[in-house]
């Protein structure tokens, strides 16, 4: 199918797309000032002692809904929540930030998709940054909504054989294995460290992005003998031109290594590992790059399983804010994919870099206490 | 290659078209489990574990602090209370969770039959991998 091209309308949907990023900006900017204020607020004394008498109240309920009355009458004196609470009260009603996060993260599957990068990247740092949930359930709600969009993308890819079984294997086998440790790493280190390198990491990323220029069709001369004994070659059909490209990797076994490293980072930062896989599968073994990206979306639907089954069982999934990501960020997949017929992505690829420099920034400098 | 093989070649393995079918129709079933769960929870039809009101105090905190906050058991714990509006989310989430294992048991029977035995294998690897990821044994460690 092909679009007529409508300069008018292709105007208005970049401008679109621009203010939604403006007003995503703003709007980040706007809630981490509240957000700062709020914390400043909540460390006075009397607002302490304000919110412990509440506290009281509300761990007589939270023991009282568990059915333990013996937890309960020992509640009087301390409950388990007043105990190791530091947390500023926040004024608003419960529903407000899973709301906010179901239109934040609609926004952000828009910009995604035009940006050509996963939601996981986007979602953790700026989740993380400027929404006030701890790190332990952002990356456990990052990895649900990178994994929900793998195996919505997964079945397409596998059927069109842009994701390719005999790549995809070892490399999974590999990257699922290092994202268990990846996870039990990131849930075992203080969370300012892990703020810190995630920090760290969001800017390299950024980095990548920027420098990074992906090849079509990389040139294979000899496939070597790794690649060989697992088979990673194949053909697929180019759909624009109706051409059939044969293709084969190399630098086989430096591409597996390396994904001993993506898997311990999507593992330990709950990132997804889109970033990562497509340069090591395109660039460095050679696969092409239709192949390298449906094949990395797949790959992601495995290595995000294993670590997100760590934090799932370490508690660190709150269904009330992490199912609103995944319903927002796909819904505004959907209607991003139809916005990209008529945008420029290019425009988007930068500011959405922008952003990750200026996410990146912010988790450095929580993690660093500054 | 020639010209047949390339014919061949083109189309997706059979294995491959399987796993795609499992994948397709597994997420579906996920997501829709995963919607209603949650109107349950959200619309207090179920009560939760967690009183709603109480969460905005406890998700800026670590999730050691929330689960003895919740009395939310690790691992697989949480089967015992999914009666709970809050719970009962974790079925649509466990399944889409466990999705890829189904799809890689069935892959690694479909490679058998074919005699791929180096791939078989990788897929029996796989599994075992992410049913000890699955299983809550990993669950040592964490602050």
């Amino acid at each position: 199918m092909t679009h007529d091209f409508c300069p008018f309308r292709a105007g208005a949907t970049n401008m679109v797309a621009r203010l939604l990023l403006l007003a995503v900006f703003f709007w980040l900017a706007g809630q981490s000032a509240a957000f700062s204020a709020q914390t400043s607020t909540g460390n006075q004394p009397a607002a302490v002692l304000a919110r412990s008498g509440q506290d009281a109240i509300s761990s007589q309920v939270l023991l009282a809904a568990t059915g333990n009355a013996a937890h309960a009458s020992a509640a009087h004196t301390s409950s388990p929540a007043q105990a190791l609470d530091p947390a500023p009260a926040d004024s608003h009603p419960w529903w407000f930030w899973p709301l906010a996060l179901l239109f934040f993260c609609f926004i952000l599957g828009i910009i995604a998709v035009m940006a050509g990068v996963g939601g996981g990247v986007l979602f953790v740092p700026l989740v993380s940054g400027f929404f006030p949930f701890h790190l332990d359930f952002v990356r456990g709600a990052g990895l649900l909504v990178a994994l929900a969009g793998a195996l919505a993308a997964g079945p397409g890819l596998l059927r069109r054989n842009f994701a390719n079984l005999r790549l995809a294997l070892p490399v999974a086998l590999i990257a699922s294995t290092c994202a268990i440790a990846g996870a039990m790493l990131g849930l075992a280190l203080p969370t300012n460290i892990v703020q810190t390198c995630l920090g760290v990491t969001i800017l390299g990323i950024a980095i990548l992005l920027l420098l990074s220029k992906n090849s079509v069709r990389p040139v294979v001369t000899k496939q070597d003998g790794l690649s060989l004994a697992l088979g990673m070659n194949g053909v697929f059909l180019e759909p624009s031109t109706g051409e059939v490209v044969e293709w084969k990797t190399h630098r086989t076994l430096m591409g597996l290594l390396l994904f001993i490293a993506i898997g311990i980072m999507a593992g330990m930062f709950g990132l997804g590992a889109g970033w990562a896989n497509v340069p090591v599968l395109n660039l460095l073994m050679g696969a092409p790059l239709k192949v390298a990206v449906g094949t990395s979306k797949f790959l992601l639907s495995i290595t995000d399983t294993s670590a997100a089954w760590v934090y799932l069982n370490q508690g660190c999934v709150i269904p009330l804010m992490a199912i609103p990501s995944i319903v927002g960020l796909m819904l505004g997949s959907v209607v991003g994919v139809r916005l990209l017929a008529w945008a420029k992505p290019k425009f988007i690829r930068y500011m959405v870099i922008m952003v990750l420099f200026f996410a990146g920034a912010k988790a450095l400098l929580k993690g660093l206490g500054w | 290659m020639t010209p047949v093989d390339l014919k061949t070649e083109i189309k997706a393995s059979p294995a491959q078209l399987h796993y795609a079918d499992t994948l397709f129709y597994g997420a579906l079933l996920g997501f829709v489990m995963m919607l209603i769960t949650y109107a349950l929870y959200v619309f207090g039809i179920l009560e939760p574990q967690i009183p709603l009101q109480e969460l905005p105090r406890l998700w800026s905190q670590d999730a050691a602090t929330y689960r003895a906050a919740g009395t939310i058991p690790q691992g697989w714990g949480w089967l015992v209370l999914v009666g709970k509006g809050d719970m009962c989310n974790f079925i649509g989430v466990a399944f889409l969770a466990a999705l890829t294992i189904f799809c890689f048991v069935q892959l690694a029977w479909n490679l058998g039959k074919a005699r791929q035995w180096l791939m078989m294998s990788i897929a029996i690897a796989e599994v075992l991998v992410l049913s000890l990821a699955a299983s809550g044994i990993l669950v040592a460690g964490a602050h």
